[in-house]
């Protein structure tokens, strides 16, 4: 008798590859065009204003397209996501350049874009507010009373006594820029008017965001709104919230043509004017003893979250929850706000408010052992979490805990020591030489982080995931979840998680593009595939096994054997499904208000390594290699989990080094990928993934989570090994060779 | 008004005939008169090489060529190069090597990738990150993509 082999840690093959492969996938711009409408948006011009109105002009036959402005909606209107400010159509005030203030929607390309330019939106100018400094001045208000959309404070011991007390104390200021999603498949969406309801396909991670946003802008009820998200051509949360806007203005088009209708972005409208990560300015003070022991540490951080809330009230709470970084002490104090400006507004994005913190942290301790004099690994040394040591919010880190551990990992798998030595002696070679300056410089940095599985304290109890497992005729389970493909490679490892509890082979369980109709709610967002809706699979699965032993009246360990039951209970007419939904450990306690307790059922802990050469002519960067150690609990699928690592440090890499967002009256002034420069396949180097697997203990099999962690933790590697090649500390990502030239010049002066 | 103009190019192996606009972008038509949706509009002005396309072997972005210059050429699309329903070893390496994860930029690498192996079996790493760097991806780090692409010029060279 055969038994079935576990599916996990097995890098199962892409299930929806040889499509993507032959060019067969269908996205969302591949649907036929048959019938369907073109839609558009009339957009502000001004960043800050009270708006007036629209103009059409009379010239142009205006029945022979569909307009809708904000008195058009039949709900509300508005795009809930956490605050609820921001309306789906400009009513009263302009807030950002290219706000949305219209819609038209035309049976062909060349009379929308006929339509689009005979309307001008017309508007009173009204002070406008960018910058940080500027939002906390409060002499304009865009939100509030005081353009705050958010302020968290943690406290734990007495940081300001600490502070008085300490040998020494050091101070640091950083900075982090915007950055653009640039997942290679634009937003788009195409709603579909059903006789009495709405039918939305599109490309999206959260298709249950999208029924609700729905059925409040259409004063419909929920059941007459069904959602398909199709295969999704990169997200990184950028197609988190944003979709809620897009998908919504879709759906208002279809219900008042009664038509199909796609709405579609081109680059640089995307680029323009949907969200991006938060740009931030961190200050730290941090009190040590003589010999380098941590004793306190303040945190003063403001995110600039734009123009409305969006997913910033929770950005802002992951932010403030990793700005003590991997670190043990006992006096924190940490006060993160995140304030509104006259930009588009920031949103979602791969790490969620995390990387803003941990660069922060991490490029500061390593500036820290400079002023100590210490190494700046024996500074990490002295000072990470230990197993069971507790973190900023007086959570017990538990004892999988594992931040000493992926150091000494990540220093022996990079040689990081001898390294630095030979980089040390090329340099001083360099300095030796007449024109010293002119040489090229290497280093090597690291940092030291970690990332909360999940989502942040009670969200993910209000979230509610839920899964369910259904018996096929064939014999065949078919797992539902709401985890739309984005490319993390979902529709596998769901297999695999579900087989692991069923213990049926991988090919046995089916999985298919979801729709809010069959599949329950249940993200996918915030690293929780693997880990989350992976426990819930886990689990449904041994009751799915269970219920269909009971009901045959013997166990059937034998995969071919438990197939066939299944086959026959489902043939004799009974239905077989298990639903399964998130319920918090009960162990765990959380204070929203004092940000105190359990943040994250679990943490995964990292350290990446990079090092890189400087051409000091230019003050270009090259990245010779990186190697990125993390402990993820239980790696689901290999393969797929190095490719989440190798994405995540390019993403990263980008942001510390290339990836510049420039604005200009609130209006990003490079909104192209040749002027926005992502990394190229010659800008990187190999870069190796190595994962530990200590198992945490609030999942059935260990899983931690995975997809945001690893773009964490390049930039402040890149800023350490910066310092390291040059003697200079940068405060700022990203790191441009604009700025790393004018720097290099001025130290040669000194 | 503009009039349409006859083409007659082969594309994946088959003559075929079309009308466009003089105006129209060759990614336009693929996509939308001829149905092969393969290649992708990631940008429409040829930064990101979703849309890449070989013409007469070179790889093109097509949203930046003319579909009138394709007249009497020979264009190969994601879609031709599997043959027979069996994938290509580009192809058959990046699924077992997953080199793809979105799957937006696949197409455009797979049809830049077999443009480099048709002109060099064995090229180094260096060469294919300089030929691949036309072709952007936010997913995989390219790693993966590198990795995949030497494992099928090595099967190639091994059956041939």
């Amino acid at each position: 008798m055969k038994t079935t082999e576990s599916a996990l840690g097995k890098s199962v093959l892409r299930r929806e590859g040889a499509a993507k492969l032959r060019g067969d996938a269908q996205f969302i711009d591949d649907l036929p065009r048959d019938g369907a409408w073109f839609a558009g948006t009339v957009r502000a011009k001004v960043p800050h204003a009270r708006l007036l109105g629209v103009r059409r002009d009379e010239r142009f036959d205006w029945d022979r397209v569909v307009l809708i402005t904000a008195a058009d909606i039949p709900g509300e209107n508005v795009v809930p996501v956490v605050l609820r400010d921001q309306p789906s159509l400009a009513e009263d005030f302009i807030r950002y350049h290219g706000q949305p203030v219209a819609l038209v929607a035309a049976p062909d390309q060349e009379t929308l874009a006929l339509a689009l330019e005979s309307i001008s939106v017309l508007t009173s100018p009204l002070p406008p507010v960018f910058d940080i400094d500027e939002s906390l001045e409060a002499k304009t208000i865009i939100f509030g009373e005081d353009n705050v959309f958010r302020t968290v404070e943690i406290n734990k011991g007495d940081a300001t006594a600490a502070l008085q007390t300490a040998d020494v104390v050091i101070e640091g200021e950083h900075h982090t820029g915007a950055q653009e999603h640039a997942y290679l498949e634009p937003q788009g969406m195409q709603a579909e008017w059903t006789g009495d309801g709405i039918t939305i396909r599109g490309s999206m991670q959260c298709p249950y965001y999208l029924v609700k946003a729905v059925a409040e802008l259409l004063d419909l009820p929920q059941e007459k709104i069904l959602v398909i998200p199709h295969l999704t051509g990169g997200a990184f949360g950028g197609k988190d919230d944003f979709p809620t806007m897009l998908g919504g203005h879709a759906a208002l088009l279809a219900w008042k043509t009664r038509k199909t209708v796609r709405l579609i972005y081109e680059r640089g409208e995307d680029m323009r004017f949907t969200s991006k990560r938060h740009p931030a300015r961190i200050r730290h003070r941090t009190g040590f003893t003589h010999d380098g022991q941590l004793v306190g540490m303040q945190v003063e951080m403001v995110l600039n979250g734009g123009a409305y809330g969006t997913m910033s009230p929770l950005v802002i709470s992951r932010a403030a929850i990793h700005a003590a970084g991997p670190y043990q002490c006992d006096n924190i104090h940490i006060s993160a706000r995140v304030v509104a400006t006259n930009h588009p507004p920031s949103g979602a994005f791969r790490g969620f408010g995390a990387p803003q913190a941990l660069f922060a942290v991490d490029a500061h301790l390593d500036y820290c052992a400079s002023q100590l004099g210490v190494d700046p690994l024996e500074l990490r040394r002295k000072n990470l979490i230990r197993r069971n040591g507790t973190q900023a919010t007086g959570q017990n880190v538990g004892d999988d805990a594992s931040a000493g551990e992926v150091l000494e990992r990540a220093l022996q798998e990079s040689d990081f020591v001898a390294r630095r030595e030979a980089y040390a002696e090329f340099n001083r070679e360099a300095e030796s030489r007449r024109g010293a300056d002119r040489f090229p410089r290497r280093g090597i940095g690291l940092s030291l982080f970690m990332h909360g599985t999940g989502l942040s304290g009670y969200e993910e109890v209000f979230f509610h995931s839920g899964v369910a497992l259904h018996g096929n005729a064939d014999g065949s389970i078919t797992a539902l979840t709401s985890q739309v493909e984005v490319g993390q490679g979902t529709r596998t490892i769901v297999a695999q998680l579900a087989a692991e509890g069923l213990g049926i082979p991988v090919e046995y369980v089916l999985t298919e593009q979801p729709d809010t109709n069959q599949h329950p709610d249940s993200g996918p967002m915030a690293s929780r595939t693997a880990t989350i809706i992976g426990g819930l699979l886990i689990t449904a699965g041994k009751r799915f096994r269970a219920e269909v032993e009971r009901r045959q009246g013997s166990l059937l360990p034998d995969p071919l054997v438990f197939r066939a039951t299944v086959a026959k209970l489902v043939a004799g007419g009974e239905r077989l499904e298990v639903r399964e939904h998130y319920s918090p450990p009960p162990e765990m306690r959380w204070d929203e208000e004092k940000h105190q307790g359990d943040a994250y059922p679990a943490y995964t802990w990292s350290c990446c390594v990079a090092a890189l050469e400087v051409d000091t002519l230019t003050g270009e960067v090259a990245v010779l290699d990186v190697t990125a150690v993390q402990d993820v609990g239980k790696v689901v699928n290999p393969m797929f989990a190095a490719g989440q690592v190798q994405g995540g440090v390019a993403q990263g890499l980008g942001w510390a080094l290339l990836e510049n967002v420039v604005w200009k009256n609130g209006v990003m002034q490079n909104a192209n990928l040749a002027d926005y420069s992502i990394p190229t396949a010659m800008d990187l180097p190999p870069i190796r993934a190595v994962f530990l697997e200590h198992p945490q203990h609030r999942a059935p099999h260990g899983a931690k989570g995975l997809g945001e962690l690893p773009m964490e933790g390049p930039a402040p590697a890149v800023v350490n090994a910066l310092r390291s090649a040059l003697g200079i500390h940068f405060r700022r990502v990203p790191v441009t060779p604009e700025i790393i030239l004018p720097a290099w010049e001025a130290r040669n002066l000194e | 008004m503009t009039k349409k103009v006859q083409v007659s190019a082969t594309v994946n192996g088959e003559t075929v005939d079309f009308l466009c606009e003089p105006w129209q972008s060759l990614l336009d038509v693929l996509r939308e008169e001829l149905h092969l949706t393969g290649a992708k509009e990631g940008c429409n002005n040829g930064n990101c090489g979703a849309c890449s396309v070989l013409l007469d072997g070179a790889p093109v972005n097509s949203c930046l060529v003319l579909a009138v210059e394709a007249e009497g050429a020979e264009i190969t699309t994601v879609e031709g190069i599997a043959q027979n329903g069996q994938l290509h070893p580009l192809q058959q390496c990046f699924l077992e090597g997953a080199a793809l994860q979105c799957g937006i930029c696949t197409p455009g690498f797979l049809v830049t990738a077999k443009a480099l192996l048709d002109q060099n079996p064995n090229p180094t790493e260096e060469q294919i990150r300089f030929e691949l760097a036309g072709n952007l991806c936010r997913c995989t780090g390219y790693d993966k993509i590198i990795k995949a692409v030497q494992a099928a010029a090595k099967n190639l060279q091994e059956a041939n």
